[in-house]
């Protein structure tokens, strides 16, 4: 019981040290924001890299996501259920959680990975302590112009995702229930509130910045070697997927109950 | 000049630097040597403010920068002191030519034409022109180094620390890198302060060699004079002895 107790005790204080670790230099990050015209061809790197390129993986998974909850609500709406009401269940269904969750998840897995694995790398051939030796802040560097990036280019993906994912599920739905576009944009008109795209919104933007700042401190914290790039790459997507799950809960109570 | 007075380090419970006493005269090479594992890179990482001492003094150019920040690290340091990493740790996302104006990026009084001018001096110092484009992944060991080389004088600075600049090179290009260093330092004036094991290698271009063992400087003389020393541990280290007791 004890052991157990100790056990518990040192994970609780890793726990909080690196939460307090990643508070830290998202603080630098962003009080790294300045205008200089050397660091924009950075951001828009990162721009194309964070938004571009996770493109066709987002336009999948949503497409599919789209479709599986299609046929789902689809078999739902048996019965004497009006068929228009799928398409307002559908719709809150992927703004309020479906969207954000998917995007969180995909990104966790290529952005914040990725991000690890490069600063990672960068952190164990020396070539952080190479910026900072030339006096470049690897955080106003190398974190900042990621986060600003991720601000702009994480709604924009969701944006795009849920579009993709409204429009299969009702391809879906129309070849299981035979919904018309008619029933299914009168039940999104019926369900929609501004609120509801709000709380997506405000979800991708947290989500962008918090795998981004995952990725980054897991990188720049690496030990030694390959296996320490493999930890760090591991230790960015076990708490980026995690905190995905853990903070879409503490947004939609503070939305929806606060 | 640089003085590096009782200098302490530890990682954890491993002692790596305790007491260590060093001084680096303007427009000399000193070369550092010493086993490996012995502290050599953390010394030198100290003096540029990468690795925090954890007690005894640096002051450069008779100022205190023991406890600098890394902002005053950044302002009254760094722009005076340029590293050569020992694998070169050029950032290889990026070509030589952008490595070099990476560099030069806290200089900002430096205009984009000087920029430029400064990235193809560099090279051509190392005998590298042509070479901007270039990735470093296609850059072989030898080109490798002196392009860590040229990013690193591309600053101008008062003062080059190299971490062993010919590790795993043959004994033609270590040659080139030592002449280059000798070229640089005669050329553009700089004091240098070289980490490395190549005892004949150092003799040919330093002006004085210092032998640090088990965390402690426990001799510093003039090249010339390095064989007559009088110094048990420096004289094992010279004829070998100091591997062979190791390994």
């Amino acid at each position: 019981m004890d052991n157990l107790l100790v056990k518990t005790g040192s994970s609780l204080k890793t726990f909080f040290t690196e939460l307090g670790g990643i508070s830290i230099m998202v603080f630098k990050a962003f009080a790294a924001i300045r205008i200089r015209h050397n660091f924009i061809p950075q951001i828009i790197e990162q721009f194309i890299l964070i938004g571009k390129k996770s493109l066709p993986l987002v336009v999948v998974t949503s497409a599919f996501m789209g479709l599986a909850i299609g046929v789902q609500v689809g078999f739902q709406m048996t019965g004497f259920t009006p068929h228009w009401i799928a398409g307002g269940m559908i719709l809150r269904t992927i703004l309020i959680d479906l969207g954000p969750i998917t995007i969180g998840l995909v990104l966790s897995g290529r952005i914040s990975a990725g991000i690890a694995a490069e600063l990672g790398t960068m952190k164990v051939t020396e070539q952080v302590d190479a910026l900072r030796s030339f006096a470049i802040d690897p955080i106003g560097y190398l974190v900042t112009p990621r986060l600003i990036a991720a601000i702009f280019s994480v709604p924009a993906l969701l944006v795009f995702s849920n579009s993709i994912a409204i429009l299969l599920s009702y391809v879906s739905c129309n070849m299981t229930i035979h919904i018309t576009w008619n029933e299914f944009v009168q039940g999104m008109r019926y369900s929609f509130y501004v609120s509801d795209l709000m709380t997506s919104l405000i979800k991708s933007l947290v989500f962008g910045v918090v795998l981004i700042s995952l990725g980054a401190y897991f990188g720049l914290n690496c030990q030694r070697g390959a296996k320490g790039v493999g930890s760090a790459t591991t230790l960015a997507v076990v708490w980026a997927s995690v905190s995905v799950f853990v903070l879409d809960y503490v947004i939609s109570t503070i939305v929806f109950y606060a | 000049m640089i003085e590096i007075n009782q200098l302490y380090k530890s990682f954890g419970k491993l002692n790596v630097l305790h007491g260590v006493d060093l001084t680096l005269c303007d427009g000399e090479i000193l070369t550092v040597f010493g086993k490996s594992g012995v502290g050599k890179t953390v010394l030198i990482k100290a003096i540029i403010g990468l690795i925090e001492p954890d007690s005894g003094s640096i002051s450069i150019d008779g100022v205190d920068v023991t406890n600098f920040s890394e902002k005053q690290f950044n302002e009254k340091v760094r722009p005076h002191i340029s590293f050569v990493f020992q694998d070169g740790a050029l950032w290889d996302s990026m070509t030589v030519g952008a490595n070099i104006e990476l560099a030069l990026h806290a200089q900002d009084h430096i205009s984009e034409a000087e920029r430029r001018s400064r990235i193809q001096e560099s090279l051509r110092l190392v005998d590298l022109s042509g070479a901007e484009d270039v990735y470093p992944d296609e850059l072989s060991g030898g080109m490798l180094k002196r392009a860590a080389i040229a990013r690193a004088i591309a600053t101008r600075p008062r003062y080059l620390l190299y971490d062993e600049p010919t590790t795993g090179l043959d004994p033609i290009l270590t040659n080139v890198i030592y002449d280059l260093i000798m070229h640089l330092n005669q050329k553009l004036g700089t004091t240098s302060l070289i980490i490395s094991h190549d005892i004949s290698g150092m003799e040919k271009i330093s002006n004085r060699v210092s032998l640090l063992h088990d965390g402690k400087v426990v001799l510093t003389c003039d090249t010339e004079d390095m064989w007559e020393q009088d110094n048990e541990i420096f004289n094992e280290f010279l004829n070998g002895k100091a591997y062979s007791h190791e390994e």
